[in-house]
C-alpha cells in the first residue's frame, strides 16, 4: 500500500494549471471522480436507498448531500486523517477491502492520488461558487465520418464560474443516443459502425453538451438531385439530404396526395366524386393542390379532426371532467380551432383559467391536473415539450433542470384551489388564500416561484402568479414554446417530429434537422402563433408531397423526411373511413345521430369496441404516446372477422346494396369501390381481376361485398401513405 | 347503501296505496288568455279528482276520449289520463304555477305549469317520433314570436327554421329545469349556410337554463337548435323554447327585504338598457316573492323575505357599522371590491356571520367572509357554507373588542349582479332542517316515512325532529339525529360532513277520519344557551336528475311545508317487535318484525332495514327467518366502541296490492345505546383528616341487557399518603364502599379524583373487559382545625 501524502506534481498537473496552487476541493475535484467512476450512478450508491448503508445523490446532483454523507456519516469513519491511505474511501474502490461495486480505480491512478491528497489536506468542501461549471465546450462540435468504421477523439473543456477552464475529457461522462451507428468510449473516442446519424451526450458536473455524429454511406455513385422547392422547408430538407447523401423520392401522385392530405387535414377520405373531380382538374399541380388544401381547411371536419388531437392532449374525458365539463371543454377547443385562435392566446387561457369549469371551460385544465406538481409537469410537457418529472426526485439526469427548479416552477400552481360548484359536478378553480405554497421535500423550504430560464419579472400579487407564468411561457423570447408546437405539428404530417419524441425536447435528443426546426419556429413566431398558417405551410411543401415509395438512396431513411412514411390510420380515421367507404352510419346513444367518430367527445363513446382496439387513448395523460399506432394480432382479427367491417359491408342501406339496386355494371361497381376505399381508380390489372370475380358466380352482391371486404383489409386502405 | 334506500323511502310517500300521481302535463304551458285542453297523465287520476292550483284560470273537467299522445313513442305509459278544459285569464302574470290534484285517495305530487305571453307551437317530433327534426335538413318551420313545446331524449337534437329580418333582435330562451324538467338545455343559432351565429348553455340567473339575444345580420332563414348539454337521458325531458323580442333582466337589487314593508327594487342586467325600478310591497307569508319585469314574458325573479330589520349598504365608501340581527343588503359593485363592516364585540361572545347570495339564484357572487381584528389580523375565514354562500361561526378571542367583517367575491369579480345579504347574529352554531319528502298520503292504519335533512352549520350535537301540528289519530315516531361524533365514517371523505338524514314515520290509526292539511316539521337542539328550534323548509316538489353529483330539482319557493292527506287503508302493514329498544353497549338485540297481510295483498318481498343517519360501530345482521316469509328478525350488534346515543331504524318491504306494487314501511324503531352499567356515588365529595378514614359509598346500576358480572371499582388520581383499596362488586350485588385512609403525613387540600370502574368479564366470547367513563369526585383532606370542627 502506498502511503504518499506529499503533494505530487503529477497530480497538480492533472488538476490543470489554473488550479495548480490551490488545495484539492471536494466540489471541484472529487465530485467529478465519484461521478466518472460510477459511485453516484443509479445501480450503485446513487440508488434511492444507496448501497450497503452508503447513499450518494443520483449522478451527484447534490454535492452538499454527498459531502455530508462522506465526511460526517458514521462519525467520519470513512476517513483516516492520520493515515489517509487507510481511509475507507480509498480502500473500498481500490478493492483493498471487499467492495460490492468492484474495482473503481487503481491505487496508482490519478483519481486515487487526488482523493488521497484531498484527505490529507483535510477533506475540504471548497468554495462552490467559483467551482461551478458554467459551460462545456466540445471540439469538434459535430463529427462527420466519410464511411463506417472510423474513429475520432473529441476534447471537452469545462468553463468555470470564475473564468477558469480545464480539460475534462477524461472526467466527462459519455453516452451515444444510437450506439449501433456510433459509440463513444470513456476517454471520448467515437467509433462508427454503420451509416446513419446519432448524437453523443457529454456530461460534466451538471452541464451537458451534444456532439452530432453523421456516418456517411460507403455506396459509390451517389449523384445529388434536389427535389423541386416550394419554400424554406424544401430548401432545408434538400440541404440536409445532400449532406447525408440521400435522394428524395418522386412526388406523390394526385390521388395519393389527395388521400393523404384529406386524412391529415380533416381525418376522413375524399368521396368518390371529389376524387374524380380532382383527378380531372387540369390546373397546374401546385395551384390545384394548394386550392384543395384551402378547401379542406374550411370544412367542418377540419375542426372535428383537430379537436380530437387537442382533446387527447388536454385529456377531455367525462370520467375526469364530468359530463358537462367534458362537453364544455370540448366546445372551447372546437371554438379555438374554428376561429384559428392564436396558439399563445389559447395557452394563456388554459394556464390562467379560473372560475367555473362549466362557464369558463379552460378551467378544466386544472380539473385534470389538480396537484400543482402535475399541473407544472403537464404544462411543460404540453407547451414546452419538456419532461420535468425526473427532476421531482433529483436533478434531471439528461438535462439541465434541477430539483429546485422543479419545485420553483410548481410554485406557480401552488395557490390553485378547486372546490365544488353548485351545478352538478361543476368545480370552481380559484386562488387559495391559505395553504398556497409548495415546500422542497428535502428540507421543507418554501419554494418561491421562479421561471425555468429567462429573467422576466414576477407580478407583485399572488393571485397573478399564473398570469406571470403564462406571460413567460408564451413569450416570443421563450423559444421552446414556439419550437415545441412547430415540432409537434410537423410530426402530425410526417409520423415523427424533427425532434422525436415530440414532448421530450432536451439537449441529449437533438433535432434531425435543426435548421429546419429553427426556420419553422421563426415562421410560427412571425405569424403570431397562427396554427392554420403553420399547417398550410407544411402541407404545401414538396417535402410533404413526396411519394411514400422509396428509392435506392433513401429506402432506410427514417429521420430525414426523404419520402413519406406510411402511417396506420388512427382509430377514428379507420372507423370513419370504413363507414364512409361502406356508406353506413353507426349509432351511438351518447352522441347525436350521424356523428362521425371524429366527433365523439371522449373515449366513453363506443368504449371497449373497435376504436379502443385500434389505439384510441383513454386520455389519462398528456403524452402523445398514449395514442397507439401499432398493429396487433387483435386488430388484424378484428378487421378480418370483426363485426365492424362485416356489418358495414352487408348493410342493407350500404354502398354495395345501393350499387346493386341502382343497376350499376361490374366495371362501375369496381371503380366505385376502389374510389370509396383507396380513393383512386383501379389500374387495368385490378379492374380485370375484380370484374372477373364479380362475374364469375351467381351471387353478385355477395361478391361485391367480398371485393369491398378485401379492399378494406388492404394496406392501401389501412395506411395513410 | 344508505342513499338508494332513503330515496326509496321518498318515493314511498307517493306510491302508497292508490294515491294520485301526476307524471306529466300536456301542454306544460300556455299563452295567457288562451283556452286549451290540459291533459294530466299519471296514476290514480280517478274521475272524482280535483285540480288544486294557484293558476289564474278556470278548470272544467272533461271526459277522456283519446289521449293525443296515445300513439306517440313516449316512454311514459301512464295508466290514467285526466283532461281539463282550462281558460287562462288574460291578465295572468307570466310565471310558474303549481298544479296538484286531490281526491278520495289523497293528494298528488306537484308539477309546474308555465304561463307565457307568446303563441304556442308544438314540436312535431314530440307528437310523432317519425317526424324527425334532428338536422338542418329536417328542421321544423316555425313562425316567430313563439313558444315551442318540445322534448329531448338522450342525444336528440331539435332544429327549428325561422325567418328574421336584417337588424331584428330576437331573444331565445329555454325554460326547462326552472319548470321542473330534468334536462340541461343548450341552444345554438345558425345561419342558413350552417355558420354558427350564437350559442348559450347556462345563462345568468336561469340556473342551467339558457338564453341569448341575437341581432340578425340579414333578412333570411335561420335555424335554432336545442339539445341537452350532456346528451343525457332524463325524465321529465320537456322544454319550452321562447323566441321573441322582449326585455329580460338577469338579477335584482336588493336581493330581499323585511316582510310587510315596501321597498324599491331594481331589476338589472340582461338586455335592459338601464335598471327597471319598482316599488315592491312585501306583504306575504312566503319566504320568497316573485318579482316581474313589466311587459315581459320572462319568468319572475325571486325576492327573499325576512322578519328582521333590513338596511341597504350605504352608497358612500368606508367601513359601515354592522348591527346584530340586521340584514345588510350590499353589493360587490366592481371587480376586486371588498365591502368592510365594523362591529363592537366582547371577548368570548359567539357570533354567526352569514352571507346569502348565490343560493337565492339572483346573485352571481361566490362570497367569501373574513373577520379581522382592529389591527387587521385575520381571525376567521369562510367560503362555502350554504352552497356557495359563506357561514362563519366565530368566537371573539381575548382582548378583541372590535372586529371588521369583509365580504368579497372568491374570484375577485363584481358588478350589478353581485348583490348579497349579510347578517350577524349571536349564537355558537346553527343547523337548518330541510324536508326531502315533498308530501305524504297516510293510509288509515298505515305508516309512511318523512325524510328530513339536517344541515349542520357548526352545531355538532344531537337534533330531535318532531311534527307539532300532527292531528289527533296520527302518531309520529323517530326523528333522532345522533350527534356528529356518533356518525359513521366510511373514509375521510365524509369527515366533518355537514348534512345528515333522518326519518320520521307518521302512523294513522285505523279509524282516522279523511282529511288534508299541511304539517310543520321542526328540529330542536339542546345547547348551552337553551333550546335551539328550527322549522323545516319543504321542497314543494322533487324531480330527480340523473348524473354524477346532480341534485334533484326542488321548488322551495312554493312555500309548502309538508302537505298530508289520508287514504284508504292498505291490506298490508309491517310491524317491528318494539317501538323503543334500550341496548347495552357491546351487546346484541334481536328485533323481530312481521308483515300482516289481508285480502288483496300479495306476498311481501325482502324486508330491509335502514339506520337513519348512520351510526359508527354498529353491525346489523339478518336474523333468523321463520318459515313464513312474512316474519323474521334483525340482529343489532353493538360493541364497546358503539357511541351511547339514540338512533332510529326503519324497516320496509315491497308487495303487491291489487296488482300494483307498493312500498310498506314500519313505524320507526328507536334504539337507545346505553352503558352496560352506571356508577352512582352517594356523595360526590368525601372528606377525611390526616390519619383518618372515610368511606365513599355508591351503587352499580346494571342494565337488564348487560350480561357482565363483577364490577371492579377503584379511585384514581389520589393525593400522596391517601389510599383507597379497590373493591369488587359481585354479580347480583349493587352496593359498594371504598374505604379510604389518609396517613398522618397526608397534605390537606381538595383533590379531584376519578372513580374508575371495569367489568373484567362481560360474558362475551372475546373476554374483553368493559369500561365506562370514569366518574368525577372530590376528596377533601382537611386540616386539624377542620377535622375538629
Amino acid at each position: 500500500m502506498k502511503r504518499t501524502v506529499a503533494l505530487s506534481i503529477s497530480i497538480l498537473g492533472l488538476a490543470g494549471a489554473a488550479f495548480a496552487q490551490e488545495k484539492i476541493s471536494f466540489v471541484r475535484d472529487v465530485m467529478p471522480i465519484l461521478n466518472k467512476t460510477g459511485c453516484t450512478s443509479g445501480p450503485c450508491h446513487g440508488a434511492a436507498k444507496g448501497k450497503n448503508g452508503f447513499k450518494l445523490s443520483l449522478r451527484g446532483y447534490d454535492p452538499e448531500f454527498d459531502y455530508r454523507a462522506l465526511v460526517h456519516d458514521l462519525a467520519g469513519r470513512r476517513f483516516n486523517r492520520t493515515d489517509p491511505a487507510s481511509s475507507l474511501m480509498l480502500l473500498k474502490p481500490t478493492q483493498q477491502l471487499a467492495h460490492g461495486g468492484g474495482l473503481r480505480f487503481e491505487p496508482d491512478s490519478r483519481y486515487y492520488k487526488t482523493i488521497l491528497q484531498w484527505i490529507a489536506e483535510g477533506t475540504e468542501f471548497g468554495d462552490p461558487v467559483p467551482a461551478q461549471v458554467t459551460k462545456l465546450a466540445v471540439e469538434p462540435a459535430g463529427v462527420t465520418m466519410e464511411k463506417p468504421g472510423g474513429k475520432r477523439q473529441i476534447q471537452v473543456t469545462a468553463h468555470f464560474a470564475d473564468g477558469a477552464t480545464r480539460d475534462v475529457t477524461r472526467e466527462a461522462i459519455y453516452s451515444s443516443s444510437t450506439p449501433t451507428i456510433a459509440d463513444i468510449n470513456d476517454t471520448g473516442v467515437i467509433s462508427s459502425d454503420r451509416k446513419g446519424e446519432t448524437a453523443m451526450l457529454v456530461r460534466y458536473e451538471g452541464q451537458l453538451a451534444v456532439v452530432d455524429v453523421t456516418v456517411l454511406p460507403e455506396k459509390p455513385g451517389f449523384l445529388w438531385q434536389p427535389m423541386v422547392e416550394n419554400g424554406y422547408i424544401d430548401r432545408f430538407i434538400n440541404a440536409k439530404l445532400e449532406r447525408v447523401r440521400i435522394l428524395p423520392s418522386e412526388p406523390a401522385t394526385d390521388a395519393e396526395f389527395m388521400r393523404r392530405v384529406s386524412y391529415d387535414l380533416i381525418g376522413v377520405p375524399p368521396s368518390s366524386e371529389e376524387v374524380r373531380e380532382f383527378l380531372a382538374d387540369k390546373t397546374e399541380t401546385k395551384l390545384k393542390r394548394s386550392r384543395l388544401i384551402d378547401r379542406l381547411m374550411a370544412r367542418p371536419e377540419f375542426v372535428n379532426h383537430w379537436a380530437v388531437k387537442w382533446s387527447d392532449l388536454l385529456q377531455v374525458n367525462r370520467n375526469r371532467l364530468g359530463d358537462k365539463g367534458m362537453w364544455a371543454f370540448r366546445e372551447w377547443i372546437r371554438d379555438a380551432i374554428r376561429s384559428n385562435r392564436p396558439y399563445d392566446e389559447m395557452v394563456r387561457e388554459l394556464v390562467t383559467a379560473r372560475g367555473s369549469t362549466f362557464q369558463n371551460p379552460p378551467a378544466n385544465f386544472f380539473r385534470f391536473t389538480r396537484d400543482p406538481k402535475v399541473a407544472m409537469e403537464t404544462t411543460t410537457q404540453l407547451f414546452l415539450g419538456v419532461r420535468m418529472v425526473c427532476a421531482q426526485c433529483h436533478d434531471h439526469p439528461f438535462e439541465r433542470w434541477t430539483q429546485n427548479q422543479y419545485f420553483q416552477l410548481s410554485a406557480f400552481f401552488a395557490g390553485v384551489g378547486i372546490k365544488d360548484g353548485t351545478d352538478g359536478n361543476e368545480e370552481i378553480v380559484f386562488e387559495k388564500r391559505e395553504d398556497n405554497e409548495i415546500k422542497h421535500p428535502k428540507d421543507g423550504r418554501i419554494m418561491s416561484p421562479k421561471f425555468l430560464f429567462g429573467g422576466e419579472k414576477l407580478a407583485p400579487r399572488e393571485a397573478e402568479l399564473r398570469e406571470s407564468l403564462a406571460e413567460w411561457l408564451t413569450s416570443p423570447n421563450n423559444e421552446l414554446f414556439a419550437k415545441a408546437m412547430a415540432n409537434r405539428m410537423w410530426s402530425y404530417f410526417f409520423g415523427r417530429g424533427i425532434i422525436e419524441p415530440v414532448d421530450d425536447i432536451r439537449a441529449s435528443n437533438p433535432p434531425s434537422n435543426p435548421e429546419l426546426l429553427d426556420a419553422l419556429t421563426k415562421d410560427f413566431l412571425a405569424s403570431g402563433f397562427d396554427l392554420r398558417r403553420l399547417i398550410r405551410t407544411i402541407v404545401n411543401s414538396k417535402t410533404y408531397q413526396l411519394s411514400f415509395r422509396p428509392n435506392e438512396w433513401n429506402e432506410d431513411d427514417e429521420i430525414n423526411f426523404s419520402h413519406a412514411q406510411p402511417r396506420r390510420l388512427s382509430a377514428e380515421q379507420l372507423f370513419d373511413g370504413i363507414h364512409l367507404a361502406t356508406g353506413t352510419k353507426p349509432y351511438f346513444k351518447e352522441v347525436p345521430r350521424n356523428s362521425l367518430a371524429q366527433e365523439f367527445p371522449d373515449p366513453v363513446v363506443g368504449l371497449g369496441g373497435f376504436l379502443d382496439v385500434f389505439g384510441r387513448p383513454e386520455r389519462q395523460t398528456s403524452c402523445e404516446c398514449e395514442r397507439r399506432s401499432d398493429m396487433s394480432l387483435v386488430q388484424a382479427l378484428n378487421l378480418l372477422n370483426g363485426s365492424t367491417i362485416a356489418d358495414a359491408i352487408a348493410d342493407e342501406q350500404g354502398r354495395v346494396a345501393r350499387l346493386i339496386l341502382s343497376g350499376a355494371n361490374d366495371r362501375q361497381i369496381v371503380e366505385e369501390l376502389y374510389l370509396a376505399t383507396l380513393n383512386r381508380t383501379p389500374d387495368g390489372r385490378e379492374l380485370d381481376q375484380a370484374q372477373t370475380y364479380l362475374g364469375s358466380g351467381m351471387n353478385r352482391a355477395e361478391r361485391a361485398q367480398d371485393l369491398l371486404w378485401a379492399l378494406l383489409n388492404s394496406n392501401g386502405f389501412l395506411f395513410n401513405r | 347503501m344508505i342513499r338508494p334506500m332513503l330515496l326509496m323511502l321518498v318515493a314511498a310517500a307517493t306510491l302508497a296505496g292508490a294515491a294520485p300521481a301526476i307524471r306529466d302535463l300536456s301542454p306544460h304551458g300556455a299563452q295567457r288568455g288562451s283556452t286549451f285542453t290540459l291533459y294530466l297523465r299519471g296514476e290514480g287520476l280517478l274521475p272524482g279528482t280535483e285540480i288544486q292550483s294557484t293558476l289564474p284560470a278556470s278548470f272544467s273537467r272533461m271526459t277522456r276520449s283519446k289521449d293525443p299522445l296515445a300513439e306517440s313513442n313516449t316512454s311514459m305509459q301512464p295508466n290514467s289520463v285526466l283532461p281539463f278544459l282550462v281558460s287562462l285569464r288574460k291578465d295572468a302574470a307570466p310565471g310558474l304555477y303549481p298544479i296538484r290534484v286531490t281526491g278520495p285517495e289523497g293528494i298528488s305530487n306537484v308539477l309546474l305549469f308555465s304561463v307565457g305571453d307568446l303563441p304556442e307551437v308544438e314540436e312535431v317530433e314530440a307528437e310523432n317520433f317519425k317526424e324527425r327534426n334532428d338536422t338542418a335538413g329536417q328542421a321544423q318551420k316555425i313562425g316567430v314570436p313563439a313558444t315551442v313545446n318540445g322534448t329531448l331524449t338522450a342525444a336528440d337534437v331539435d332544429s327549428y327554421l325561422f325567418t328574421a329580418k336584417a337588424g331584428q333582435k330576437l331573444v331565445f330562451e329555454v325554460e326547462a329545469r326552472r319548470a321542473g324538467s330534468a334536462i340541461d338545455p343548450a341552444i345554438q343559432i345558425f345561419e342558413a349556410s350552417g355558420k354558427e351565429l350564437a350559442r348559450n348553455n347556462d345563462a345568468r340567473g336561469l340556473d342551467v337554463d339558457c338564453r341569448l339575444e341575437v341581432t340578425f345580420p340579414k333578412t333570411g332563414e335561420y335555424r335554432v337548435q336545442v339539445y341537452d348539454a350532456k346528451y343525457s337521458e332524463q325524465t321529465p325531458n320537456f322544454y319550452r323554447l321562447k323566441i321573441g323580442s322582449y326585455a329580460y333582466a338577469a338579477g335584482l337589487f336588493p336581493l330581499g327585504w323585511r316582510r310587510g314593508e315596501t321597498v324599491e327594487v331594481s331589476l338589472l342586467g340582461g338586455n335592459l338598457p338601464q335598471p327597471e325600478k319598482l316599488q315592491l310591497s312585501t306583504d306575504a307569508k312566503a319566504e320568497f316573492l316573485p318579482v316581474r319585469l313589466s311587459s315581459s314574458p320572462m319568468l319572475p325573479l325571486l325576492f327573499a323575505l325576512s322578519d328582521r330589520t333590513e338596511m341597504l349598504e350605504p352608497a358612500a365608501g368606508g367601513p359601515v357599522a354592522l348591527r346584530e340581527d340586521v340584514v345588510v343588503n350590499g353589493r360587490i359593485g366592481k371587480p376586486a371590491e371588498v365591502d368592510r363592516y365594523t362591529m363592537p364585540v366582547e371577548p368570548g361572545q359567539n357570533w354567526i356571520f352569514e352571507v346569502t347570495a348565490n343560493s337565492l339564484g339572483t346573485s352571481e357572487l361566490d362570497g367569501v367572509l373574513t373577520v379581522y381584528d382592529a389591527k387587521g389580523e385575520k381571525l376567521g375565514f369562510a367560503d362555502d357554507g350554504n352552497g356557495a354562500d359563506p357561514v362563519l361561526p366565530f368566537t371573539v378571542p381575548e382582548d378583541v373588542r372590535e372586529i371588521a367583517v369583509a365580504v368579497e367575491d372568491l374570484l375577485g369579480r363584481g358588478g350589478d349582479l353581485y348583490g348579497y345579504r349579510l347578517l350577524a347574529r349571536k349564537g355558537r352554531a346553527d343547523f337548518i332542517v330541510e324536508l326531502a319528502t315533498p308530501f305524504v298520503n297516510v293510509p288509515a292504519g298505515g305508516t309512511v316515512p318523512v325524510v328530513v335533512n339536517v344541515q349542520r352549520r357548526g352545531y355538532e350535537g344531537a337534533v330531535k325532529l318532531s311534527i307539532p301540528n300532527l292531528p289527533e289519530g296520527f302518531v309520529a315516531a323517530g326523528g333522532h339525529v345522533p350527534p356528529e361524533a356518533a356518525a359513521q365514517r366510511f373514509n375521510d371523505n365524509n369527515k366533518g360532513r355537514t348534512r345528515e338524514r333522518s326519518v320520521i314515520t307518521i302512523t294513522a290509526e285505523p279509524d282516522v277520519k279523511q282529511q288534508a292539511l299541511e304539517l310543520t316539521v321542526i328540529g330542536e337542539a339542546q345547547t348551552p344557551d337553551g333550546v335551539m328550534r328550527r322549522e323545516a323548509i319543504g321542497p314543494g316538489m322533487t324531480v330527480p336528475v340523473r348524473g354524477v353529483k346532480e341534485k334533484a330539482f326542488t321548488a322551495p319557493w312554493l312555500g309548502m311545508q309538508l302537505p298530508m292527506a289520508t287514504t284508504s287503508p292498505l291490506p298490508v302493514t309491517l310491524l317491528a317487535g318494539s317501538p323503543l329498544v334500550r341496548v347495552s353497549q357491546g351487546f346484541e338485540y334481536a328485533l323481530s318484525y312481521q308483515v300482516k297481510r289481508g285480502a288483496g295483498a300479495g306476498a311481501a318481498g325482502t324486508v330491509n332495514q335502514q339506520v337513519a343517519g348512520g351510526v359508527s360501530n354498529l353491525r346489523i345482521l339478518k336474523g333468523e327467518n321463520r318459515k313464513a316469509a312474512d316474519s323474521g328478525s334483525f340482529l343489532v350488534n353493538t360493541n364497546f366502541a358503539t357511541p351511547t346515543t339514540t338512533f332510529d331504524m326503519v324497516l320496509e318491504t315491497q308487495t303487491q296490492v291489487d296488482g300494483k306494487q307498493v312500498t310498506i314501511t314500519s313505524p320507526v324503531v328507536t334504539f337507545e345505546v346505553v352503558p352496560g352499567y352506571r356508577v352512582h356515588l352517594e356523595s360526590a365529595v368525601a372528606e377525611l383528616v390526616p390519619g383518618g378514614t372515610v368511606e365513599i359509598a355508591g351503587t352499580v346500576h346494571r342494565e337488564l341487557t348487560f350480561e357482565g358480572g363483577e364490577v371492579q371499582i377503584r379511585v384514581e388520581d389520589l393525593p400522596e399518603n391517601v389510599a383507597c383499596p379497590e373493591v369488587r362488586v359481585p354479580a347480583g350485588e349493587r352496593q359498594f364502599k371504598l374505604a379510604c385512609e389518609a396517613a398522618a403525613g397526608a397534605k390537606p387540600g381538595e383533590f379531584e379524583v376519578r372513580i374508575a370502574s371495569v367489568a373484567p368479564d362481560t360474558g362475551r366470547k372475546s373476554k374483553a373487559e368493559y369500561k365506562i367513563p370514569d366518574v368525577n369526585a372530590k376528596l377533601v383532606v382537611s386540616g386539624a382545625k377542620q377535622a375538629a370542627r
